[in-house]
């Protein structure tokens, strides 16, 4: 038995049936714990966010699902190999195989710097070129998720400085410049949408806000994630404009670091592109759902996929040039981190309020104080000089822009929860909450290779921490 | 005239030796039970806490022979680490034991001191399991976190596997030959003195018993009655 073995099984004919906490549709016991291979050791218990696990040391252990955030921090922690996870790989090997289809593969950031352990490179290797070559062998096109990211943070970035203009200076419109262009953003909307905001793109701590923090919701931005937009954006733009290909035979695949991401794409509001797709006439109307993520590889299942296929991505090279989709900012490369995302949403209210011209090779623009690392919770305060319109508006020549990292959900919710009161209960200083549910962020999501020196269980370890 | 004896296990010795026993015992028990799942999920519950609190006596009854009676713990150690050209030739036979319970081999024995060659190999093996089992049982119950993955299984798997060969060697090898040694079985565990009479020690042991006899010479001393 490896350590570093993950097992995965088919999805189960009832998975998708509707019951407790779960919609009809909502993909259920995505992580499971087998019975014959648990030992009882206890550490899935330690290092669960959401409390779901129940059994104590020595005994079999049991995920209660109506409770399980899907994260997988159980399971890339089980030293025994006994957490299994749900994996779609033959279902994507069939579509691949279909000539009609045209399969899409939605590459996240983190999935670049961990594919290649898989292969028996170090830990960290950037595999870009050889993952968009590896793949487009393996006969899928690319969606970059972080052209997606990008898309993101213009969303998630203008909805942060319209709650800010909403709530603190209470204007009833708003207006920014974006790359010249200048855009009134109506602010009415943002009367259910309180200060602070959180971030929504990481599906596990969406989910835990579901399940056990429900007031917080209206906190929550309203953008989906990168991987949602992107689904929802290869079939209709990509599909209509780009690969000149019927919608409806578009089959887009997510390639994440996290099993919590399988969950999200089942999530039945997803379906949005088809529901565009509908009203603008292009595809007929159905009562069969379509997905806007149809499924979701881990980093491991496409390390699995690529094997199958005798495709090692390390045998290509990194040059490349990039195509559609495959063109995205350094911004939302940092999704994958810790910190990332807030950093990423930092630089562009630095852009839209000081006026300045973001530069990539100027250490200025990297906000790297909001960065996780291996700290619970980082807060920082962003002093943002403002151009000369915002003065006025705000009587003060710059803003402190404040903001909070939350690095993981820690156990039992131990570093959100005091975070998370305190903007319930209207004490929280903060502008912006970023909460990702994986200690380091997406890169060390449930999905990715699993380290067998390694260990997400930062809390105990906090006076050894670096 | 009274019958002359020599102390075979000092009171610090059997204490130790005792609690050991008693908490191994119920440690394998309930260890195994739970490793091997041969009992119901609340009972095997039940059973790791029990794992757990009788790992505490264990722990601290080593600990303290290790503290409160150094030099009994050093005069283990160096009889235990002492290995001359007697405990090299016992192996050649294994003491002559195969020739006496099945005719195998060759009969004789050369001349042993406290303990022969083979308990000397037995206790090494049973020391160094239970400072690894002392070790690995209580990272594995208060810092899985600071051993990482493969270190926690490695753990785990020296835990389960060093105490499971330890625990069979006692019941089949340990367990009859201390019962067939009975005046060395006495001296464990009856309440008296751990005394075992000067001849058994003689016939068995004339190594320890020429120093034990040359050491009170030099003290001007006697063997006990």
């Amino acid at each position: 038995m490896s350590v570093a073995k993950v097992r995965t099984f088919t999805e189960p004919p009832n998975a998708r049936v509707g019951s407790s906490s779960f919609r009809t549709g909502e993909l259920k016991g995505i992580i499971h714990i087998n019975h014959r291979h648990c030992v009882g050791c206890d550490t899935c218990t330690k290092v669960c966010p959401a409390g779901a696990i129940s059994g104590g040391i020595g005994t079999t252990h049991r995920i209660e699902i109506d409770r399980c955030i899907n994260c997988g921090q159980c399971l890339t922690n089980c030293p025994f190999g006994a957490i299994e996870q749900m994996a779609f790989i033959e279902e994507v090997l069939r579509k691949l195989r279909d000539k009609e289809t045209l399969t899409v593969a939605i590459i996240a950031p983190a999935v670049r710097v961990a594919i290649s352990e898989e292969f028996g490179a170090p830990p960290g290797t950037l595999t870009v070129g050889r993952l968009h070559k590896a793949l487009k062998e393996a006969g899928f096109v690319i969606y970059e998720n972080n052209f997606a990211a990008d898309q993101t943070i213009l969303e998630e970035g203008t909805e942060l400085l319209g709650r800010i203009a909403y709530w603190l200076l209470g204007l009833k419109e708003f207006e920014i410049e974006v790359w010249g262009k200048k855009i009134k953003v109506g602010l009415e909307h943002f009367k259910h949408k309180p200060l602070p905001q959180f971030t929504s793109c990481c599906p596990g701590w969406v989910r835990y806000a579901e399940l056990y923090y429900p007031k917080v919701l209206p906190h929550l931005s309203s953008c989906k994630s990168p991987q949602q937009m992107a689904g929802a954006s290869a079939k209709t733009y990509g599909a209509l404009d780009i690969w000149k290909h019927d919608p409806a035979k578009v089959y887009t695949v997510g390639i994440m670091p996290c099993t919590a991401k399988i969950f999200e794409a089942s999530r039945p509001e997803f379906c949005h592109a088809q529901k565009w797709l509908e009203e603008h006439g292009r595809l007929p109307q159905r009562s069969q759902r379509i997905p806007d993520v149809d499924a979701v590889l881990t980093t491991r299942d496409l390390a699995a996929l690529f094997k199958k296929l005798n495709i090692n991505p390390m045998r290509f090279s990194e040059a490349e040039t990039p195509q559609d989709f495959e063109w995205y900012s350094g911004g939302a490369t940092i999704f994958g981190t810790s910190g990332g995302v807030m950093e990423a949403a930092v630089r562009f209210a630095f852009h839209i309020l000081s006026g300045e011209e973001p530069d990539a090779l100027s250490s200025a623009w990297d906000f790297k104080q909001v960065r996780g690392y291996t700290n619970p919770v980082v807060e920082a305060t962003i002093q943002v000089p403002l151009k000369p319109a915002y003065r006025e508006l705000l009587g003060s020549d710059r803003f402190e822009l404040r903001v909070c990292t939350v690095n993981g959900i820690g156990t039992d919710g131990s570093h959100l929860k005091p975070i998370i009161n305190d903007a319930i209960a209207g004490r929280s200083n903060f502008h912006f909450i970023e909460v990702m549910t994986c200690s380091g962020g997406c890169l060390n999501g449930g999905g990715q290779p699993v380290n067998p020196m390694g260990t997400s269980w930062i809390d105990p370890l906090l006076p050894l921490r670096l | 005239m009274k019958k002359m004896v020599v102390l075979r296990h000092s009171t610090p010795s059997r204490i130790m030796h005792n609690v050991h026993m008693i908490c191994w015992i119920v440690l394998a028990v309930t260890g195994f039970a739970v490793y091997f799942k041969l009992v119901g999920e609340e009972v095997r519950a039940a059973f790791m806490q029990w794992h757990i609190y009788f790992a505490i006596p264990l722990t601290l009854v080593t600990l303290g022979y290790l503290v409160v009676t150094p030099d009994r713990a050093f005069m283990f150690a160096k009889e235990l680490l002492s290995w001359d050209r007697d405990t090299i030739a016992w192996w050649k036979n294994l003491g002559g034991y195969p020739y006496k319970f099945f005719k195998i081999g060759s009969p004789g024995c050369p001349p042993q001191s406290k303990y022969n060659a083979g308990q000397k190999a037995f206790a090494l093996s049973v020391v160094a399991t239970l400072a690894i089992l002392i070790v690995t049982g209580w990272s594995l119950y208060f810092v899985p976190q600071a051993l990482g993955k493969l270190w926690t299984y490695i753990f785990f798997m020296l835990h389960v596997w060093l105490s499971f060969l330890v625990t069979l060697s006692l019941l089949f090898v340990h367990v009859p030959l201390s019962i067939y040694y009975w005046p060395d079985f006495k001296a464990m565990f009856r309440l008296g003195p751990g005394t075992v009479p000067l001849e058994y020690a003689r016939e068995h042991n004339p190594k320890w018993v020429e120093k034990e006899l040359a050491l009170l010479k030099e003290e001007g001393g006697s063997p006990g009655h």
